[in-house]
C-alpha cells in the first residue's frame, strides 16, 4: 500500500483530505455519543463484541448494508434483510446520524464504516487525529486491509437478492417462466426458468416467507446447503468458497473477482477519488443536497490547504449548480480496470448505471435516443429508484457526429425530436453525470470531447499490489502458483489486469512460469506510453535495469514507425525533465540534428536504407534525459500550431508578393517591419477638408501606398461587439514581434478617413486606366487633331489626383479646362457649367456636328414624375463626384 | 511607386550613384550588343535588381517598364500543381523559383525551356534574345541548378540569363563557370549618406548629417532598409534631429533580445524560453540563416577572442548542417544549447580563477 505514494505526506494531503474530517466527525459524533447516554455506549460495547464473536462474513456483511443505506431509504429494507438481528437495535439509532454525514462524505462512507470498526475496536487515546497525517494514513490503510482480509473477494448476497427481483412476477413475463398458484391466496406467480446453476443458487438465498410456494427437491437441497453451512460455521475454518466454486465453476474469474466494492479496487486511490469527486458534484443537481458547500465550509474551518484548494479547478460548480465540465472521460490502455471503476464509483454514489458500449448502435438517432431515455427519463415502475448515471464505454469507436451530438446534448443545446419550445431550454439540460471511457483519448473523433470533458487517465495498476490479488485469487481458487510466476505474468501483460486473471483461470496455474508468451498483447503503444517508456528509467524489483536491457527496451518501443512523431514529443518535453547539464543537451540535440538530416535525406532521395540508424538516437536521448521519478509530458501541439501561422504568414506575404512584385524575403526582412511606421502618420481626426497640408499629403501618400501594396482595411467586429479597421492581407503581423516597440497605432476615425480616401483613389485609378486606353486607342486613329485635348485631358487628371481631396478646387480647374480647350459650354438647370467627359467627347468627334448636337442635347434632359422629385437626370461620371 | 525606396531607383545605368565604375562597363558591354549569362551577387540591398533593370532598359529601350504581372501554374510529375508569380515584359520575364520550395526544377524546366525556346518574331530593330530573369539563385535545389546548366548552352542564341544571387557559395560552379560574374558590393557608409541627402533634397527636407550618418551604420549598409529608415522617421518626427530615433527592424530587435538571454543564464528552462522565441521568429518567415547570423553576431560580443573562434566554428558546423536537414529549429535550438554549454564553461573556468 504505502508503495503506492512515493510521498504520503504530501499526497495524503491532497487526496485524504477528506478522511480527515472524517476522522474528525467521528470523534466528535463519538464524545456526543458519549454524553448523551451511556446506554448507546453499552449498545456498542455489545455490538463490538458481537463482532467479534460473530464468524467474520458477517462484518462483511454489515458493510454492505451500511453502504447501500446511504442510497435512500426506500432501499433499506431490500438490503436490510441481510444484516442480522443482533444488530438491528443498534444500527436503527445509528441510521439517522450516520445518514446525516453520509449526505456530505457519502464518497468514502464505506472507508468511514472501517474506519468506524477501527476507532471502536481501538482504545480511545490511541486514536489518531487528523491533524497527524501519518497516523490517519496508517488508520485509513489498516482499515483497508482489514477489510481486504476478511471479505471474501465477492459478496454474492446483494446480487441474488437482485436475480430473485428480477425472477418472480406477477404478470405474465417476457422471459421463460414456470406459472405457480400460491396457495395462500391463489395468486398466480411467474418463475424465471434457467438452467441449473443459477436455480441453485437462487434456492441457496430464498428467504423463509417464500418457503412454501417452493418446490420440495428445492427445499431439500436448501436444507443441505443449510446444513453444509452450519458445520463450517460451527468448525470455524472457512469460506463457502469452495461451495460456490463448484457451484459457478463456469463463472470468468474476471468477473468473480471484479471489484464489489469502493474499497476492492485495484486502481490508483488518487484516480478513484478524483472521479468519485467528480461524480459527487453532481450531488446538487441530482439529489438535490449541497456537497460543495460543506465541503468549503470544513476546508475553511482549520486546516484549509490551499494546494488542495487550487489543484482542483473543477471543484467549481456554475451558477445553476452544475459540475462546469460535465462530462468525465476515463482514459487508459486496456484492461485497468475502467469499466469497473466507473461502474463502481456511479453505483457507489447512489446512481443506477445504464452503460453503452461499442455492442449497441451508435448512430447519432439511436444515441439521442439513448441519451434522452437513460438521462431525462427515471425508472417509474422498477423497484429500484435511483437515478441514473450514463456510462459510454469505448467511446473512441463512435462515430464523431454521435459525439457532437453529445456534447451538444451536455451542453443543453439538443432539443428532443418534435419539441420545439425553445422558452425551457434549461429543462433540456443534461440532469445526470455522463462517464465516458477510451482507450485513446488523442482519437480525432474525441478532440471535442477532450476540450470540455474532466480527463481522468487511469494509470497502470502496481505490479505488486496486481500480483497480490493475484495470490489472493489462486488462494481462493486452490492454485498453488508462486508469487514469481505470478509477477512475471504481470510484468509480461503490462499490467492488465483481465488478461493476467485471464491467463490464470485458463492456465490454471500449472505451468504459469514456463509458457507465458500467450498473454503477450500486441505491444503497440500509444505515443505518450511511448514517450514515457524512453523518457523514464525502468525499473524492475532488483532496481534499475541493466544498460543492455534498456538499450533493447527503448530501441523495440521505437520500432513501430512513428519516429518523427517520437522526436518530436521528446524534444518538446526534454526541458522539463533533464538535468541542468548543458554539455549534456548540446550534446542530445546533436543528435536531434542527426535525425533531421538522416529524415531529410530519406524524405529527398528515398534513401530508406539508413532510416534504421534513426532508433539510436533514441537510445542516446534515454540515457540522457531519461529520469527515475514520474514525469509529466505533454503532446507537442505546438509544432502543428507553428505550422498553422506559419503558413498563414506565408499566404499574406505571397498576396503583398502579387500585388507589390517584391520578393517575399525582402518583403519580410526589410520592407514589413517598417510599414507599421509609415503605414501611422500622425493625423487629427477631423473632416477630411479641415486637414492642414501636411496631413493631406500624409493621407495621399499613406493611400498610395496601400495600394501599391495592395491593402485595404477591412471593417470587423470585434470580440466586444465595436467594430475595426483590419489591415488585409495583415502584412503587419508579419512585420511585428511581441515585446519589441510600442508602435503607434490609428484610431477608428483615422482609419475611417483613410478608407474613403482608399476608394476614391481606387476609382480615380481605374476611371484614370480606362481612359488612358481609350486615349491610346484614339491616338492610333487620328494623332493630329486630338492633342490638344489629350494634352489638357492628362493634365487634368494629374490636378486631380493632386488635390484630390478639395472638390470645389476640382470643379473650377475643370472649368478653366474648358476654356482652354475651348468646348461648347453648357449650362444646367442649376447655371452649373456641364463637363463633357471624354468618352463622349470621342464619340462627338467622329459623329456629324447634327448628330453632335443631339447628342449633347440630350446629355439633359427632363423627365415628369408623378410624386417623385428628381427633375432633373443627367450622366454623372465618377470623376466628377472625386 | 511612392515609396521613396521606389521612387527613386535609378532608371538606366547612367544615373547610378556608387559603383559608377563598373556601371560604365557594363555600358559599355551591352553596348557592343552581345553578352554572356551575368551572375549578379552582392549583399541584399546593394542595388543588384536595380543594376539589373538598368541593364534590360539599357538593352530593349523603355518598353521594359511596362511590366505584367501573371501568375503561371505548373504541373509536377506527380500531379501537383503549382503557381508561381512572374513579372513580365515583352522583353524578359522574372521569376523567383525558390518560392515553390522543392519543386523548383521543375518552373526552371518548364518556364526557361519554353521561354528560350521561342524565338523572338520581329527581331529588326531589336535584340535577336529575350532575358530572363532568375532571383534568389543561391537557394535553388541542386537539382534545380543542374536542370539549368544543359539549359543555359543550349538556348544561348535565343536568351540570356541573369542570376541574382545573394552569395556564390550555394551556386554551382558548373553555373559559375558559364556565366560572367558581376559582384555589387554594398554601398559604403558615405554612399549611403549621399544618396539619403540626395532624396532629402529632392522631397524638400532637410536632413542633418549626423541623422544620415546614424541611419547609414544601423542599416547595416543595406541601402534599402536605409532609405525605408528614413522614410519611417519622416514620418516619427518631421523637423529631424540629431538624435532622432531610428526604427530598427523588430525581427532583429527581437534576436538581440534573444542572444542576451543565452548570455544572461545556462539553463534547460532559459533554453525553453528561447525556443518558443525562435518558434515566434521562424513563424514570421525570418529566414533560418539570418536569425542564426543574428544571433551570433550578439552573443559572441561579451567573448574573449579565444571563445570567439571556438563559437564561429561551432556556429559554422551547425548552419551548414542545418541548410542539411530540414527542421530549422531542431539545429538552432541545437546552437544554442552548444553555446550555453561553452560559455558556462568559460564562465565557471573564469570564476575558478578568481577563487
Amino acid at each position: 500500500m504505502e508503495s503506492e505514494f512515493p510521498d504520503p505526506n504530501e499526497e495524503f494531503d491532497l487526496v485524504h483530505e477528506e478522511e480527515y474530517e472524517i476522522l474528525k466527525e467521528i470523534e466528535e459524533f463519538e464524545k456526543k455519543k458519549g454524553t448523551e447516554s451511556g446506554k448507546i455506549e453499552n449498545l456498542q460495547e455489545e455490538q463490538k463484541r458481537n463482532k467479534l464473536n460473530n464468524s467474520r462474513p458477517n462484518v462483511h456483511e454489515e458493510l454492505n448494508a451500511l453502504t447501500s443505506s446511504k442510497y435512500n431509504k426506500s432501499c433499506i429494507p431490500s438490503t436490510s434483510k441481510v444484516i442480522p438481528s443482533t444488530n438491528n437495535d443498534n444500527f436503527d439509532t445509528d441510521v439517522t446520524k450516520k445518514r446525516h454525514y453520509d449526505e456530505f462524505f457519502g464518497d468514502i462512507s464505506d472507508m468511514l464504516d472501517t474506519n468506524d470498526l477501527a476507532d471502536i475496536q481501538e482504545p480511545k487515546d490511541k486514536k489518531p487525529r487528523w491533524d497527524e497525517p501519518q497516523e490517519i494514513i496508517k488508520a485509513v490503510l489498516d482499515a483497508r486491509e482489514k477489510f481486504n482480509e476478511y471479505s471474501r473477494g465477492v459478496s454474492v448476497n446483494s446480487k441474488y437478492i437482485k436475480d430473485k427481483r428480477e425472477s418472480i412476477s406477477l404478470r405474465v413475463p417476457h422471459w421463460n417462466f414456470i406459472a405457480l398458484t400460491r396457495p395462500r391466496d391463489a395468486q398466480r406467480i411467474y418463475l424465471r426458468v434457467k438452467n441449473d446453476e443459477q436455480s441453485k443458487i437462487k434456492t441457496n438465498t430464498h428467504s423463509i416467507s417464500n418457503l412454501l410456494s417452493v418446490p420440495y427437491s428445492q427445499l431439500k437441497t436448501e436444507a443441505e446447503e443449510i446444513i453444509v453451512q452450519n458445520v463450517k460455521h460451527a468448525s470455524c475454518e472457512t469460506s463457502h468458497l469452495p461451495v460456490t466454486k463448484t457451484l459457478e465453476d463456469d463463472e470468468l474469474w474476471v468477473d468473480k473477482y471484479r471489484p464489489r466494492s469502493y474499497i476492492e479496487l485495484l486502481s490508483d486511490e488518487s484516480v478513484n477519488r478524483q472521479l468519485l469527486h467528480w461524480i459527487k458534484l453532481w450531488d446538487k443537481t441530482v439529489f438535490n443536497r449541497n456537497y460543495i458547500d460543506n465541503k468549503k465550509k470544513k476546508l475553511n474551518f482549520k486546516f484549509r490547504n490551499r494546494k488542495f484548494a487550487d489543484e482542483k479547478p473543477f471543484q467549481e460548480l456554475d451558477s445553476k449548480g452544475f459540475p462546469i465540465q460535465r462530462i468525465a472521460l476515463l482514459s487508459g490502455p486496456p484492461g485497468l480496470g475502467k469499466t469497473t471503476l466507473a461502474h463502481l464509483v456511479a453505483k457507489h454514489a447512489g446512481y443506477n448505471v445504464v452503460e453503452i458500449n461499442a455492442s449497441d448502435e451508435r448512430s447519432p438517432d439511436a444515441f439521442r435516443q439513448v441519451l434522452l431515455a437513460s438521462t431525462q427519463m427515471k425508472a417509474v415502475i422498477g423497484n429500484d429508484p435511483r437515478p441514473n448515471c450514463l456510462v459510454l464505454d469505448e467511446i473512441d469507436g463512435a462515430p464523431t457526429a454521435s459525439i457532437d451530438l453529445l456534447l451538444k446534448f451536455v451542453q443543453g443545446k439538443l432539443i428532443p425530436k418534435g419539441k420545439k419550445d425553445k422558452t425551457k431550454t434549461d429543462k433540456h439540460v443534461c440532469h445526470r453525470p455522463v462517464i465516458c471511457i477510451c482507450n485513446e483519448p488523442y482519437t480525432p473523433s474525441l478532440r471535442a470531447l477532450r476540450a470540455t470533458a474532466f480527463i481522468i487517465s487511469v494509470p497502470e495498476v502496481s505490479a505488486t499490489k496486481l500480483a497480490d490479488r493475484l495470490m489472493e485469487i489462486s488462494r481462493k481458487e486452490k492454485l498453488k502458483v508462486n508469487s514469481d510466476a505470478l509477477l512475471r505474468l504481470v510484468e509480461i501483460s503490462g499490467c492488465d489486469i483481465r488478461s493476467c486473471i485471464g491467463a490464470l483461470q485458463y492456465m490454471g496455474g500449472v505451468n504459469l512460469g514456463d509458457n507465458l508468451s500467450f498473454a503477450l498483447k500486441d505491444s503497440r503503444k500509444g505515443l505518450f506510453d511511448s514517450w514515457k517508456q524512453i523518457l523514464k528509467i525502468p525499473v524492475n524489483r532488483n532496481g534499475i535495469l541493466p544498460l543492455s536491457e534498456r538499450v533493447q527496451l527503448v530501441l523495440r518501443t521505437v520500432q513501430n514507425g512513428e519516429s518523427e512523431k517520437l522526436a518530436q514529443g521528446i524534444f518538446h518535453n526534454y526541458p522539463e525533465i533533464c538535468s541542468d547539464k548543458m554539455n549534456y543537451i548540446a550534446l542530445c540535440l546533436k543528435w536531434f540534428q542527426f535525425f533531421d538530416e538522416i529524415l531529410f535525406l530519406v524524405g529527398s532521395l528515398q534513401t530508406w536504407s539508413i532510416m534504421p540508424y534513426l532508433n539510436y538516437a533514441f537510445v542516446f536521448w534515454h540515457l540522457y534525459f531519461a529520469k527515475a521519478r514520474n514525469i509529466k509530458l505533454s503532446y507537442p501541439s505546438i509544432v502543428y500550431e507553428m505550422n498553422q501561422k506559419h503558413a498563414k504568414n506565408i499566404g499574406i506575404l505571397t498576396t503583398v508578393q502579387r500585388n507589390s512584385g517584391h520578393n517575399k524575403i525582402i518583403l519580410t526582412v526589410d520592407i514589413a517591419p517598417f510599414l507599421p511606421d509609415l503605414l501611422s502618420p500622425q493625423l487629427r481626426t477631423v473632416s477630411g477638408h479641415l486637414h492642414s497640408d501636411k496631413e493631406k499629403n500624409d493621407i495621399n501618400r499613406l493611400v498610395n501606398v496601400l495600394i501599391d501594396f495592395g491593402l485595404t482595411f477591412i471593417q470587423e467586429k470585434n470580440f466586444d461587439e465595436r467594430y475595426d479597421y483590419k489591415l488585409d492581407p495583415n502584412i503587419f503581423e508579419i512585420g511585428t514581434f511581441p515585446d519589441c516597440k510600442y508602435r503607434r497605432t490609428l484610431i477608428y476615425a483615422v482609419k475611417q478617413i483613410i478608407v474613403q480616401e482608399l476608394e476614391a483613389e481606387r476609382l480615380r485609378r481605374v476611371e484614370n486606366a480606362i481612359k488612358s486606353m481609350t486615349k491610346s486607342a484614339q491616338n492610333k486613329k487620328s494623332i493630329t487633331n486630338h492633342n490638344v485635348t489629350t494634352n489638357s485631358a492628362t493634365s487634368d487628371s494629374a490636378k486631380i489626383c493632386n488635390n484630390a481631396t478639395s472638390k470645389p478646387n476640382a470643379l473650377e480647374q475643370s472649368k478653366k479646362l474648358q476654356m482652354e480647350t475651348k468646348d461648347i459650354k453648357y449650362k444646367d438647370f442649376f447655371g452649373r457649367t456641364i463637363t463633357v467627359n471624354q468618352g463622349e467627347q470621342k464619340k462627338l468627334d467622329k459623329e456629324s456636328i447634327k448628330s453632335r448636337n443631339f447628342l449633347t442635347k440630350n446629355s439633359v434632359w427632363y423627365k415628369y414624375k408623378e410624386g417623385f422629385s428628381n427633375a432633373v437626370r443627367r450622366n454623372v461620371k465618377m470623376i466628377d463626384l472625386l | 511607386m511612392s515609396l521613396w525606396v521606389d521612387k527613386y531607383r535609378p532608371t538606366s545605368l547612367g544615373k547610378l550613384d556608387y559603383h559608377k565604375e563598373q556601371a560604365e562597363y557594363l555600358k559599355n558591354m551591352i553596348q557592343k550588343g552581345d553578352f554572356p549569362h551575368l551572375l549578379v551577387y552582392g549583399p541584399s540591398g546593394a542595388g543588384k535588381k536595380t543594376r539589373i533593370m538598368c541593364i534590360i532598359r539599357e538593352l530593349y529601350g523603355c518598353g521594359v517598364d511596362r511590366l505584367r504581372m501573371e501568375t503561371m501554374t505548373f504541373e509536377t510529375p506527380s500531379k501537383k500543381k503549382l503557381e508561381i508569380t512572374t513579372i513580365s515584359s515583352n522583353y524578359h520575364i522574372e521569376v523567383n523559383p525558390s518560392d515553390v520550395g522543392i519543386y523548383d526544377r521543375v518552373v526552371v524546366m518548364d518556364l526557361v525551356k519554353t521561354t528560350a525556346q521561342t524565338h523572338q518574331i520581329d527581331p529588326s530593330g531589336q535584340k535577336e534574345f529575350k532575358v530572363v530573369l532568375l532571383t534568389n539563385v543561391d537557394q535553388l535545389t541542386k537539382d534545380a541548378q543542374h536542370a539549368l546548366r544543359r539549359t543555359m548552352e543550349k538556348y544561348v542564341a535565343t536568351c540570356r540569363l541573369i542570376l541574382c544571387a545573394n552569395s556564390t557559395s550555394r551556386v554551382l560552379p558548373a553555373i559559375r563557370s558559364r556565366c560572367l560574374g558581376i559582384r555589387v558590393p554594398a554601398p559604403s557608409i558615405s554612399d549611403i549618406k549621399n544618396i539619403l541627402h540626395l532624396i532629402c533634397k529632392r522631397e524638400g527636407l532637410t536632413l542633418p548629417d549626423e541623422l544620415a550618418k546614424r541611419l547609414a551604420e544601423t542599416s547595416s549598409r543595406n541601402l534599402r532598409r536605409a532609405m525605408l529608415m528614413l522614410e519611417a522617421c519622416k514620418v516619427e518626427q518631421y523637423p529631424f534631429t540629431a538624435n532622432q530615433n531610428i526604427t530598427e527592424p523588430d525581427w532583429q530587435v527581437y534576436i538581440r533580445n534573444t542572444a542576451s538571454m543565452m548570455v544572461s543564464e545556462q539553463s534547460p528552462k532559459k533554453l525553453l524560453a528561447i525556443r518558443s522565441r525562435l518558434y515566434e521568429l521562424l513563424t514570421h518567415a525570418i529566414p533560418c540563416d539570418l536569425i542564426f547570423k543574428g544571433l551570433l553576431q550578439e552573443c559572441i560580443k561579451n567573448c574573449d577572442l579565444q571563445l570567439k573562434i571556438e563559437i564561429a566554428t561551432v556556429a559554422a558546423e551547425y548552419e551548414h548542417r542545418m541548410h542539411k536537414g530540414s527542421k530549422s529549429i531542431f539545429h538552432l535550438e541545437a546552437f544554442v544549447a552548444r553555446f550555453m554549454a561553452i560559455y558556462k564553461k568559460f564562465i565557471d573556468s573564469s570564476l575558478e580563477g578568481f577563487v
